[in-house]
């Protein structure tokens, strides 16, 4: 059986900026296991949020493999690819990217919904999850009504609730103060201890850092270093 | 999940209140124009029938067979009496006249001009038509031979008086001249250019002698009923009036204009449609694509989270109709509305001239069963095929792009 959740193979993803073609990545081979917490740090520009996209399948590679769970998406109709991030990978946005006009409960309930699941049974997950992130009192409010920490941690929720394989997070503490991301970051520690939720993040916060047991350094579309703590 | 997307449709709609109620009202304000027009026009076209048919054609004629297509004074009603037995046994028939017709020439003392000479029968045309009382001047026929009337703009061409002598000439059935002297008896006005600028009418019998055609009728003129009810059951009517050699047709048969009156009247109907709805149209696209472009990352949010491109679509489509019914419903609402208030106030056309008629009365506009289904049906049509572009453009976002764009 393969224990390999995310594979990448010579990774390589280039495109154009004004005429002129940046190399973002530049043959990536990267391995996570299933329950990890990884970082993948490194500065602004170094393609760590290129990568994320490669691997959720939202951007297309130049060349090379990626494997999620032993399946190659390059190998899949836009169709299926669609459907394999839905029941399969959950986001975490830096800016929440909540959809304004649903309240907490149906922003959360929203993939459930796509997957075809039935009310009460979205509506028992959905509360289940806004209890774990301790915003089970929002859950008819409106995203404009919390502040940026409960918006992101609605956002985990619904990343989390559909029990995907893994949750990719790209800075998702780059619009929350020290207080609010080092609690963010302990729930999300304490989801991945407690439910076994594999978590790749992309930060060059130190906070994530310090959380993170295994750290991959980017730079310039390389990763330069791995190493676990 | 129908209902979610519906839900999900109209909290979108209903965030930007103010640009969703200007782009209803423009479509409710299209539509509630399109269904004024269609009640004025309707209102025209009713009022010209009422005018042409009362006035003088009747609702049907009879003439003999090629007497319309040449108008040779030779063709005469093939068997008048046979005509006067079936129309007088008929049920449908609740009035009919008999007329001579002929080309003819009217001299005053000063002046000589070619008129149309009608022959008829005072007491049964006061049935069909309003010789009667189009008399403005004067009197209406009576049993006195020599009477004459004529229309005022012939009268006021000729400076012809109530009184004044006047001498008609027309071809005989022979093939000689007949004369014969008369005396203005009436001034008519009809308020239709033909009847009013070039007709005389004399008595039967009087044009019975003038053209040689003793007993005889160029045309019957029939009132039917209702000239809606005529048209509508014309197959079942006409038949049982036809005898041998002879043609029965309907008022709109017998008038080329309203033929092209009904046409032209529709081609202008469907132009400003399609103008109006063609200037909504541009608007909803407008608005519709302002909405797509602000909520990019929305769309790309979505897309990420594995939402199929065709629910992004149908969503887009959703707004689309909810926007639709809302337009739908103020135009109707508006239109009802305005067509209502002049239903009972009617507008003042008198007057105004239409392919000869002149609206004689205050035009009251109508409301038809068509008005409340063809033009919001056409509406709703408009605006979903305008919905297409934006809906394609919301599904064809590229999530990666569109995230990028709300990050930085």
């Amino acid at each position: 059986m393969n224990r390999e959740l995310i594979v990448t193979r010579n990774l390589t993803k280039t495109y154009e900026d004004n005429g002129v073609p940046v190399r973002a990545v530049r043959g990536v081979d990267m391995t996570v296991l299933p329950g990890e917490f990884t970082a993948l740090i490194g500065p602004s520009g170094s393609g760590k949020t290129t990568l994320l996209n490669l691997v959720s399948g939202l951007d297309s590679p130049t060349s090379g493999t990626i494997l999620l769970n032993g399946t190659n998406i390059g190998d899949m109709s836009p169709r299926e690819l669609s459907a394999f991030r839905r029941n399969n990978i959950g986001f975490v946005f830096q800016a929440y990217n909540l959809i304004p006009v649903l309240t907490v409960e149906e922003n959360v309930e929203y993939i459930l919904l796509l997957q075809g699941m039935k009310k009460k049974q979205r509506h028992q997950k959905v509360m289940e999850i806004l209890e774990k992130v301790g915003l089970e009192d929002c859950a008819h409010r409106l995203p404009s009504k919390l502040s940026g920490g409960q918006q992101q941690r609605v956002a985990v929720a619904r990343a989390m609730v559909a029990r995907p394989l893994f949750i990719l997070a790209d800075e998702p503490t780059a619009n929350l103060d020290s207080v609010t991301s080092g609690r963010l970051l302990d729930m999300m520690k304490d989801l991945n201890e407690k439910t076994g939720m594999t978590y790749l993040f992309s930060t060059h916060d130190p906070r994530v850092m310090e959380r993170a047991r295994r750290i991959l350094v980017v730079q310039d579309g390389l990763i330069v270093e791995d190493r676990e703590q | 999940m129908l209902l979610s997307l519906l839900a999900l449709s109209a909290r979108n709609l209903m965030r930007n209140r103010r640009r969703t109620v200007i782009t209803a009202a423009a479509m409710g304000l299209g539509l509630a124009s399109l269904l004024f027009m269609d009640g004025l026009m309707t209102s025209w076209l009713d009022q010209m029938v009422a005018t042409t048919t009362e006035s003088w054609t009747g609702h049907a004629q009879i003439h003999r067979e090629g007497y319309r297509e040449t108008g040779r004074q030779s063709l005469v009603v093939e068997n008048p009496r046979l005509v006067e037995e079936t129309l007088s046994a008929s049920p449908d028939v609740t009035a009919w006249t008999r007329r001579l017709i002929s080309p003819a020439t009217i001299q005053s003392a000063m002046d000589l001009k070619p008129v149309a000479l009608y022959g008829v029968e005072p007491l049964s045309e006061a049935e069909i038509s309003l010789l009667d009382e189009a008399v403005e001047e004067g009197e209406y026929l009576d049993e006195d031979t020599f009477g004459l009337l004529l229309g005022f703009k012939l009268a006021e061409t000729m400076d012809l008086m109530v009184g004044d002598p006047v001498v008609l000439t027309a071809s005989e059935a022979g093939g000689g001249l007949g004369q014969g002297l008369f005396m203005v008896r009436g001034i008519v006005r009809f308020g239709m250019e033909d009847l009013d600028g070039y007709s005389v009418f004399i008595h039967c019998r009087a044009a019975e002698e003038l053209l040689e055609l003793p007993g005889q009728a160029h045309q019957y003129a029939l009132a039917l009923g209702d000239p809606d009810d005529v048209l509508a059951r014309w197959d079942a009517l006409r038949a049982p009036l036809s005898t041998p050699g002879n043609t029965v047709e309907n008022f709109a048969e017998i008038s080329a204009f309203f033929t092209s009156m009904l046409e032209m009247m529709d081609v202008a109907m469907g132009v400003m449609t399609l103008i109006l709805l063609g200037l909504v149209a541009f608007g909803i696209v407008n608005t519709l694509y302002m909405s797509v472009f602000e909520r990019t990352w929305e769309y790309g949010v979505l897309l990420a989270l594995g939402t199929d491109r065709r629910f992004v679509r149908r969503g887009v489509m959703m707004e689309t109709a909810l926007l639709a019914v809302m337009g739908v419903l103020f135009g109707v609402l508006l239109g009802t509305g305005v067509n209502l208030f002049f239903t009972r106030v009617g507008i003042d056309f008198t007057g105004f001239d239409m392919g000869g008629v002149a609206l004689s009365t205050r035009t009251y506009t109508q409301f038809r069963l068509e008005q409340f289904v063809l033009y919001p049906s056409v509406m709703v049509f408009f605006t979903l095929i305008a919905g297409i572009w934006p809906a394609l453009r919301a599904s064809r976002i590229v999530p990666a792009r569109a995230l990028r764009n709300r990050q930085v």
